[in-house]
């Protein structure tokens, strides 16, 4: 267990720092000067580049530089945003709270939903509610995310009027941003009609995005309960005339639940690329809205930071997984 | 590699093993299986039965229906609606379904329903031909590592990590937004994210198939390595290879269809329909089916490769 842990830590760096390069990389072989770009583009003043270009070392050679560059990021330096004139680490940590209130929310929506299908698919194998649930979670999983979105939206903003269709809040309202977490923030100002603003601007991105961990889970909860609900203690409890709702969520709930935790590290891209598209459609001002700007605006800074921070909270997801399976059952614990 | 016992007959047992695809066979199948002969016929049994259990649920019967007629029509479909996709029709913008116009126009006046043909035709071949790059390109990777083992493998296996460190969009993104938008570069940004999962796949079913007698019969008979490899080991990956490639294609081409939204796919003004999709996200209010109709040609098709990837597995493993 110990050496579990131990092995997968130390993978870690190895990974961030091959992140670092491919990211550095892919930053040099761009199109673009990032002096010019930092100094305003191409009316910039020859002289300005010419110190901007001086001052971050751009003529050095390319390892010198790579090794700058991950001196800076230890230190926890990402470097300005050239778009927004502020320090990537200032922007990120505005930026974040929006993008972890929507994936919180799919979470939330989505993990019930998506293990109500599987166990329902489970307990009537091979009848028609088994197909049907299996055709809903890989209709789930091959909806380009983006398209839900427009149709969703389309739907209950345009057409019914029931929802906003973008931002997280309507036009000229603020919060008193102490979390970042609108919902939050709406309670802790004791203002319940903002915080049902929050909600309703909260209900479509996150709608949408809860498809993602839905047909995830529907589709592995499924395989996952048919697995233990053949155990024989299962037959013993039905032999037992132990009602099918306790033997189902009780019994067998407790050994079907545990394998999921280690899909946290396959539901984790599939959610960030999710978010990155939702955020898009719905105007939400969150890091994947942010990044899509950067990489517009070629702000290499930013699309770098975003880019090693995704990394390391899914190498970090990857590992806490793990981890948190070896922990919690017994039976992987002994070998 | 320990020596062979004098009295097996080496060169017989290697040459029986090799074409063997899978080592499934039922109990009638085997009396024959030592006549060399009966090679091809017994093949031919096989994919009869894979295309009867191919067809044998309604659900992946219809996947794979339902991906053959989109193929069809992107194919032919050109052909017979013959509207120029980037015709602009200036008296027709944003114009509704009409017979001159069976899916409308969109803003710029151009046929929609020709718009779409042309677009699947862009989305599937470059799906098409990122999924045969990266199972290629990955297919060769997992087969050298897991055969070859050692140092070779863990350089490899590090190598595909890092280029997993990334959600695939995500790294598409990147790649294609360095690159800048065209086709060529939209294929090599899809086929990017997609190599280290077909290596890892095949990697791991050759570490399986490397242990088995024919195997070992090969090498004692004194094989080389280099045809034990291509000969033994991954004529018995093929079948895993093709359940890869069905299922990556309805992933690949969300991927495409994604950077084509996002505007970092296939430049304009040619179509695709994630691209379409960017374009008439715009229109939602006015136009829904312009924004309609690529969506569902994605979904759908994006399904049907899923379902068939899942009917592929079915029907190769009937363990499964």
């Amino acid at each position: 267990m110990r050496a579990l842990v131990l092995r997968r830590l130390a993978v870690l760096p190895v990974l961030l720092l091959g992140t670092t390069l491919l990211v550095f990389v892919l930053g040099r072989l761009a199109p673009g000067d990032p002096a010019e770009l930092f100094a305003g583009g191409h009316q910039a003043d020859p002289e300005v580049i010419e110190r901007v270009r001086t001052e971050w070392g751009l003529e050095d050679p390319l390892p010198v530089q790579y090794a700058r560059y991950v001196g800076r990021v230890v230190r926890g330096d990402l470097g300005r945003s050239t778009t927004q004139q502020a320090d990537v680490t200032d922007v990120l940590g505005r930026r974040l709270p929006a993008s972890l209130e929507l994936t919180g929310g799919a979470l939330l929506i989505g993990v019930p939903v998506g293990v109500g299908l599987g166990v329902a698919a489970a307990r009537h194998r091979g009848r028609a509610l088994d197909d049907a649930s299996r055709l809903v979670a890989m209709a789930g999983a091959s909806a380009p995310i983006f398209w839900v979105a427009l149709v969703l939206g389309y739907l209950f903003s345009v057409r019914l009027g029931w929802l906003p269709l973008s931002g997280r809040l309507p036009p000229f309202t603020t919060v008193d941003e102490v979390t970042g977490f609108y919902t939050v923030d709406a309670l802790l100002q004791g203002d319940l009609d903002l915080f049902g603003s929050v909600l309703r601007h909260l209900a479509l991105p996150v709608i949408t995005l809860a498809i993602v961990p839905a047909a995830v889970l529907a589709r592995f909860a499924r395989a996952s309960f048919l697995e233990v609900l053949g155990e024989n203690y299962i037959r013993t409890a039905h032999a037992y005339g132990i009602p099918q709702r306790t033997v189902v969520w009780r019994l067998a709930a407790r050994n079907a639940v545990l394998p999921l935790i280690t899909l946290l590290s396959l539901l984790l891209p599939a959610l960030i690329v999710g978010a990155v598209l939702v955020e898009n459609v719905f105007s939400w001002p969150g890091v994947g809205s942010f990044l899509l700007e950067a990489l517009q605006a070629r702000d290499y800074a930013v699309v770098q930071s975003v880019t090693l921070i995704v990394a390391a909270i899914y190498a970090l997801t990857g590992l806490a997984a793990d981890v948190a399976y070896a922990a919690l059952d017994p039976r992987t614990r002994r070998s | 590699m320990t020596t062979p016992p004098a009295d097996l007959p080496t060169e017989a047992t290697a040459a029986l093993a090799a074409p063997l695809p899978e080592a499934e066979l039922s109990a009638a199948e085997l009396p024959t299986a030592g006549l060399p002969e009966a090679g091809p016929r017994r093949s031919h049994g096989r994919g009869r039965a894979v295309l009867r259990r191919l067809f044998r649920s309604k659900l992946s019967g219809a996947g794979v229906l339902v991906l053959a007629v989109v193929v069809v029509a992107v194919t032919v479909g050109p052909f017979v609606w013959t509207v120029d996709p980037n015709e602009q029709d200036l008296l027709a913008r944003s114009a509704n379904p009409s017979a001159e116009h069976p899916l409308g126009t969109d803003s710029l006046g151009r046929d929609v329903l020709s718009r779409v043909l042309h677009g699947g035709r862009a989305s599937l071949s470059i799906a098409l031909v990122a999924v045969a790059v990266s199972t290629t390109i990955g297919g060769s990777i997992g087969l050298v590592a897991g055969f070859v083992r050692g140092v070779t493998d863990s350089i490899l296996m590090r190598l595909m990590d890092v280029l997993l460190a990334l959600p695939s969009l995500l790294l598409a993104l990147l790649v294609s937004a360095t690159l800048g938008p065209s086709v060529r570069n939209t294929v090599i940004a899809v086929v990017l994210p997609s190599i280290p999962a077909d290596a890892r796949m095949v990697r791991s079913v050759v570490l399986s198939v490397r242990e088995r007698d024919f195997v070992l019969a090969a090498r004692a008979s004194g094989v080389r390595p280099w045809r034990i490899m291509v000969r033994h080991v991954l004529a018995n990956c093929l079948g895993t290879v093709l359940v890869m490639a069905s299922v990556s294609l309805g992933f690949v081409l969300l991927i495409v269809a994604g950077l084509g939204f996002l505007g970092l796919g296939v430049p304009p003004p040619d179509a695709e329909w994630g691209a379409m999709l960017s374009d008439a996200s715009t229109y939602i209010v006015s136009r829904p089916v312009v924004v309609l109709a690529p969506g569902l040609a994605i979904f759908l098709t994006a399904l049907a490769a899923n379902l068939t990837g899942d009917a592929l597995r079915d029907a190769l493993d009937p363990r499964a």
